[in-house]
């Protein structure tokens, strides 16, 4: 029993996990696709302009406070150009007159399954902002390890051969090089959602996100332990799961490693 | 005669002053070592000198001044001021002092007991070594901040609590660390040879082993420092960390927010301290290890 909302944690759990799943997974996404599209850019202009500006974000990218950027965010980006909504997850007004029928929990799938177009773009305009602001750091570290592992595997043997062989420096980049590059970056990806679930509680309480992280300082501040336990095994679990599934991947990309 | 004093000296410290001369020569041809040098410098100097360097001392702590509430940018209050008419640059710098004090105390508690029990573990192995790791393991599980809240919250809010909940979540890291050196250490010849003329445990452990080991703790700890304060300045922007009225980052970034958007200053310069520290020390650990890691050196050595 949770001692504010006096409802059954378990409850309250399936109530706001869902906000903070979507939140990290379109991170995640953001985080996967462009570091590795950053990693291997920098990789392909090593020591040139796009390199050295990789650099400088990688650096910086690790030492932001992400509940600072997040506030900067929404100052620069939310409010004076007021391009992005800054809090919640949908519009009132959309949700006054285009409710979502909850199904997954996650706006974005359950506005889709619906066909509730408003709602979908409404929840990815507010989505936008703070998985960006979530992936900004790991987005750095993976990045960083995509371009020395992208520099390690063009330096092989077998780029050079399928190089002279005459096949399109598109094709040894993209089919080649990425594909064994990518194993060990899979790792870091494993990693990075631990630190992506510890900073959604930030994020989200910057952006005033309806996630496990609004209701874990909720419940900081009326000591309401059973439910602070139960945000902390919830999220170990999905740490714990998460890894293994990088675990397992990593021993079906990679037939040199088996258990 | 100063001239024969200082051949002597050489002579006999040829190794080390070629050590520090390379040292040296490392260092000048990285700009970002020095960067982090000077920044994390020069954070220390400011931690230490707070009261006497800052423009308003009686602002660091509790003092209300309604009539220069929430001023912007300007020349007497660079960062502005908050909204108890404090002097936001006097504060800022002031809070150097809390945050480098936690990173430093953190990281020095983690390390300790990391270096004592991953020593252990990897010197003992056997049924030691199972059962340390798998406490390890069992911390490692959860993310690391989510322990760190969780913690913090049952320990009740306050800096010192918050200090203990991040050391916490860190020791298992230095833990794991110093497990693998010690085991890789072990093996070496001249470990072995220490052993086979006599050398007891204990010397073997702290004349041999540790001294080895230290490198890459060394560099782990200057770069974790960082984000110790990253972690406490997170804490306290949730409430669980410093209280008011320390002129603590993330509480001063906490209470500037409700202020947004409109007194930006509130919560940018704060951030913009923590933002450097981390930095700072980042740059730091990056160049130690650079300087450290003899892959590398060797390296330098064939270029010069």
């Amino acid at each position: 029993m949770s001692i504010h909302t006096r409802r059954p944690v378990t409850q309250d759990l399936m109530d706001y996990f869902p906000a903070t799943v979507e939140l990290t997974t379109v991170a995640m996404a953001f985080t996967v696709i462009l570091g590795i599209l950053l990693g291997v850019v920098s990789a392909l202009h090593k020591d040139r302009a796009p390199d050295h500006a990789s650099r400088l974000y990688a650096l910086t990218g690790v030492a932001m406070p992400v509940f600072w950027l997040g506030i900067l965010a929404q100052l620069f980006i939310g409010h004076s150009l007021g391009i992005l909504p800054i809090s919640g997850r949908v519009d009132t007004m959309v949700e006054l007159f285009y409710p979502t029928k909850r199904i997954t929990g996650l706006f974005l799938i359950d506005s889709l399954i619906t066909g509730n177009i408003p709602a979908f773009i409404s929840a990815l305009s507010h989505i936008l902002l703070p998985a960006l602001t979530l992936s900004f750091a790991t987005l750095a570290i993976v990045s960083r390890m995509m371009r020395a592992l992208m520099l390690e595997v063009l330096d092989q043997d077998y780029i050079r051969t399928a190089k002279s062989l005459g096949l399109p420096s598109r094709l040894v980049v993209y089919k080649y090089a990425l594909r064994n590059a990518m194993i060990p970056v899979i790792t870091v990806i494993g990693l990075s959602f631990g630190y992506s679930l510890g900073g959604a509680f930030l994020v989200e309480t910057v952006f005033d996100w309806p996630g496990l992280g609004r209701y874990t300082t909720d419940s900081i501040v009326t000591l309401d332990y059973p439910a602070i336990l139960g945000v902390v095994v919830l999220t170990s679990i999905v740490y714990v799961l998460v890894n293994l599934v990088v675990d397992i991947l990593y021993a079906y990309l990679n037939p040199k490693i088996r258990y | 005669m100063t001239f024969k004093i200082i051949k002597d000296f050489k002579w006999e410290h040829q190794a080390s002053l070629s050590e520090l001369f390379f040292i040296l020569h490392m260092i000048r041809h990285s700009p970002l070592t020095i960067l982090g040098i000077g920044v994390v410098s020069s954070l220390a100097i400011l931690a230490i000198f707070a009261p006497y360097v800052i423009p308003y001392p009686e602002d660091a702590y509790l003092s209300i001044h309604p009539e220069r509430k929430l001023m912007p940018v300007s020349f007497e209050h660079p960062f502005g001021t908050d909204d108890m008419g404090r002097d936001l640059f006097s504060r800022s710098i002031f809070g150097t002092r809390i945050s480098l004090q936690v990173g430093a105390i953190v990281i020095l508690v983690a390390a300790i007991v990391g270096v004592g029990l991953g020593g252990v573990s990897g010197y003992f192995g056997g049924i030691i070594d199972e059962a340390i790791m798998r406490i390890t393991d069992a911390f490692l599980s959860i993310p690391s901040l989510v322990l760190a809240l969780a913690v913090a919250a049952t320990l009740g809010p306050g800096l010192n609590n918050a200090m203990a909940a991040i050391a916490v979540t860190w020791w298992p890291w230095y833990a794991r660390l110093v497990r693998a050196q010690v085991i890789q250490i072990k093996q070496e010849l001249y470990v072995e040879a220490a052993r086979a003329m006599g050398g007891g445990k204990l010397y073997i452990i702290f004349k041999h082993i540790m001294p080895n080991s230290l490198a890459p703790i060394i560099v782990n700890a200057s770069m974790d420092v960082g984000y110790a304060i990253l972690t406490a300045a997170a804490l306290g922007f949730l409430g669980l960390g410093a209280q008011p009225p320390a002129p603590e980052w993330g509480l001063m970034i906490s209470t500037g927010r409700k202020y947004m958007p409109t007194r930006w200053w509130y919560t940018t310069f704060p951030g913009l301290m923590i933002f450097l520290s981390v930095l700072g020390f980042n740059l730091l650990g990056d160049g130690l290890r650079d300087l450290l890691d003899p892959r590398i050196r060797r390296k330098g050595r064939a270029k010069r």
